[in-house]
């Protein structure tokens, strides 16, 4: 079976035009999340804490997206009782948004913790390995929501491996605020901060990973959930 | 995927025909109305105590190939039916069969209810009388209230067993055609579109029996309804223009079915 979903080809039109409606929107919804976490990151790498306050306030345009594209998907299931790629389609709908939403939510942290360590003044060198996985974050999600828009299952495996390098920056910068803190006490609180930014940084990753496990199930049928990445390319490969 | 790649892949039967515990099993099943071929190629396992749904567009041979399973289309003289059939590995249509007796042991149940014009008693009691299986009459009563409380209809006509079945409703008919099956102790019960005809809280009560009648009794029913196979059906079985296209566990079929007109069909896709 292909990738193409065919959503244009059900014998009820309208059919089509919710499944698209409600495709359209997500990709929509995911644009705006990318742009949250892009303008956090930059936020918090700048200094700019009047950024972080756009951010910060921003995401309640993304919570109502999801409660408005949930209420579609239950719509969907009321009216048509989707079944099969279509039944896929809305129940990866459902938990991509979820995820969405709770990408913007660690966004929204990263403007939150951008404004109080603008007012530190926090040297941008304590920023390097931040800003080197944030660009790798961000690249994760871009590539995941491709994924979505494109029904793209290598893509999305491609993603999904590629959390384990977040991961391991995620915990190289753990060490080094961990050694900066023994060496340093009193920078023990900017450390935090900077710890909790990478945090946030390092779930976005993994909500992106989700994503991304919801595209190989609305393709293949198949759930790719909660299993190593060997498991992961043998499950996929096997019919 | 193009038409030709479609058409190559009618000629095989996708998903698991097969099962370790058949009660009936088909093999290579053709059948014809005088020159025109109405099923091709069938070959399927019912296994014993499942529901298994056979789903698919008007005219793709579904009851065609239901009705050959009690020899109902014996009383069609154009159709021929040919391959092997066998109900716990005996051939259904070997000269030996008596299909009045295959019939007893594969009942059916047809889409619109069709009680005789007789009491409530009268029509569970004529299967039973007319196979003996009563030798008198506390015994026959005994088969009727339980045939009617297996069909969950005894406390909706408890007080009305004699008058005439056809003053019930809808609903009512059909359980009571079920019940009327079930009072020859069949071991197969073949469904036609049972509920088309009902409103969904008859229908409800229907399929709440069928998971009821599973423990007893192999079932095989015909559906328009997708949402009706899913949720009475462990197997289901997709019919297209004669030919069985994919077999598999009705999970599987509506979530994740492999085989594309499967899929253009239950998501009422152009097939």
């Amino acid at each position: 079976m292909n990738n193409d979903l065919s959503l244009d080809s059900h014998i009820s039109r309208r059919f089509n035009e919710e499944l698209e409606e409600v495709r359209h929107k997500v990709l929509v919804m995911g644009g705006l999340v990318e742009k949250q976490v892009a303008d956090g990151l930059t936020a918090l790498l700048n200094s700019d804490s009047s950024l972080g306050e756009v951010v910060a306030g921003a995401d309640f345009e993304i919570n109502a997206m999801e409660v408005a594209i949930d209420e579609q998907c239950t719509h969907i299931f009321a009216r048509r009782q989707p079944a099969a790629s279509d039944l896929r389609l809305v129940i990866s709908v459902i938990k991509t948004i979820t995820d969405l939403e709770r990408i913007g939510d660690e966004a929204e942290k990263l403007g939150r913790y951008a404004m109080p360590m603008a007012d530190k003044k926090i040297t941008p060198t304590y920023f390097v390995t931040l800003r080197h996985l944030g660009e790798h974050v961000k690249v994760m999600l871009h590539n995941s929501l491709d994924a979505f828009a494109h029904n793209d299952v290598d893509e999305a495996l491609t993603t999904i491996a590629s959390d384990e390098q977040i991961n391991q920056e995620f915990e190289a910068i753990s060490r080094q605020l961990i050694t900066q803190m023994m060496e340093n006490p009193r920078d023990i609180k900017k450390a935090m901060q900077i710890s909790w930014c990478a945090r946030a940084l390092e779930r976005i990753g993994d909500h992106s990973k989700n994503i991304c496990e919801y595209v190989v199930y609305l393709v293949k049928g198949k759930d790719v959930r909660h299993i190593s990445l060997d498991r992961l390319n043998k499950r996929i490969n096997t019919d | 995927m193009t038409t030709t790649n479609i058409e190559q892949k009618v000629n095989e039967t996708w998903g698991k025909p097969f099962v370790d515990n058949a009660k009936i099993s088909i093999r290579n099943m053709d059948v014809f109305y005088a020159d025109k071929q109405a099923v091709f190629d069938v070959n399927l396992d019912i296994a014993k105590h499942e529901v298994i749904a056979l789903i698919g567009p008007s005219g793709c041979g579904k009851s065609t190939f239901l009705r050959c399973l009690n020899r109902m289309n014996d009383t069609i003289p154009i159709c021929r039916v040919a391959g092997d059939i066998s109900l716990d590995g005996e051939n259904i249509y070997d000269t030996n069969m008596d299909p009045v007796l295959l019939r007893a042991r594969v009942g059916m149940v047809f889409q619109k209810p069709n009680p005789f014009p007789k009491s409530v008693y009268e029509n569970v009691a004529y299967g039973p009388r007319l196979h003996g299986l009563a030798l008198n009459r506390a015994e026959l009563d005994d088969i009727v209230v339980t045939s009617l409380k297996k069909a969950g209809l005894y406390n909706e006509v408890k007080d009305r067993l004699h008058s005439i079945a056809t003053g019930l409703s809808g609903g009512q008919q059909q359980r009571l055609c079920i019940a009327r099956t079930i009072a020859i102790s069949p071991e197969v019960i073949l469904m036609d579109e049972p509920a088309s005809a009902l409103d969904p809280i008859a229908t409800a009560i229907i399929e709440e029996l069928i998971d009821e009648l599973r423990k007893n009794y192999t079932i095989a029913i015909v559906t328009h309804s997708m949402q009706q196979a899913a949720r009475v059906s462990q197997r289901t079985a997709y019919f297209h223009l004669g030919r069985i296209i994919e077999v598999g566990e009705t999970s599987q079929i509506f979530t994740n079915p492999q085989h594309e007109l499967t899929e253009n069909y239950i998501t009422g896709r152009f097939g």
